[in-house]
């Protein structure tokens, strides 16, 4: 069975009244690939939604990828470790 | 611009290739710093998983020594004692930036109130690089 999609796309000129920018600069963008977008036909575009990942979380989605592969590795324990070295360190200097 | 690197972004950077820290090391327009204490917690942490810093980081990264007694000096602007001497090493060199994956271990605001230091993740350093120092 097929799952339900529920992500949405953003057209060129919703996109510019997100970003309060004009039509003009959200095309320009696409054109020099600063923002990701699907050419549907001729002059009609599509932007998916993570592209607007800067208006929630304030990070390019890019960026926003890369910084989530950093937190899962320390998610997965590696704060911890870095955790207890600098107490042992710490204490260690203490004496 | 002159940025302190916390242990964790060190750790991060020398793991994944792919990663933000790894990103802020290798294509930074500003000065690296760490000190000795975050890079001995970061080989430590390393070896734990077969892993080691990244040779070319001893080129890239600037690192001053900070002592227990230098530390203790910074003991206000953290939650933990044992996170001082990472206020010492931001203020010894001279950072404007502190970067680090634990921002709610510092006293943020006091510290930049105090020090001048900006503390931020490395995804945002990168934001921060790409949309302001640009």
């Amino acid at each position: 069975m097929m799952q339900q999609v529920q992500l949405r796309t953003y057209t060129p000129e919703q996109v510019a009244e997100i970003y309060q920018v004009s039509n003009n600069t959200v095309y320009k963008m696409i054109k020099e690939g600063r923002l990701k977008a699907k050419r549907i036909n001729d002059r009609v575009f599509r932007i998916p939604q993570s592209e607007l990942a800067w208006v929630e979380k304030g990070l390019d989605p890019d960026i926003l990828e890369k910084e989530k592969i950093d937190e899962d590795v320390l998610d997965s324990g590696a704060r911890d470790v870095l955790k207890q070295i600098r107490k042992e360190n710490f204490y260690k200097s203490s004496k | 611009m002159k940025v302190f690197l916390d242990a964790d972004v060190l750790f991060s950077a020398s793991y994944s290739m792919n990663g933000a820290s790894h990103e802020v090391v290798n294509h930074s327009s500003v000065i690296l710093y760490t000190s000795n204490e975050c890079m001995n917690e970061a080989i430590r942490a390393l070896k734990k998983y077969d892993k080691s810093l990244d040779p070319i980081f001893f080129e890239k990264i600037k690192i001053v020594n900070v002592t227990k007694k230098d530390a203790l000096e910074y003991d206000i602007y953290v939650f933990d004692l044992s996170d001082a001497h990472v206020v010492a090493g931001a203020v010894k060199s001279k950072a404007n930036i502190l970067t680090s994956f634990n921002i709610k271990d510092f006293k943020s605001d006091l510290i930049y109130k105090d020090l001048g230091v900006s503390i931020l993740k490395p995804g945002e350093m990168l934001s921060y690089q790409r949309n302001i120092l640009v």
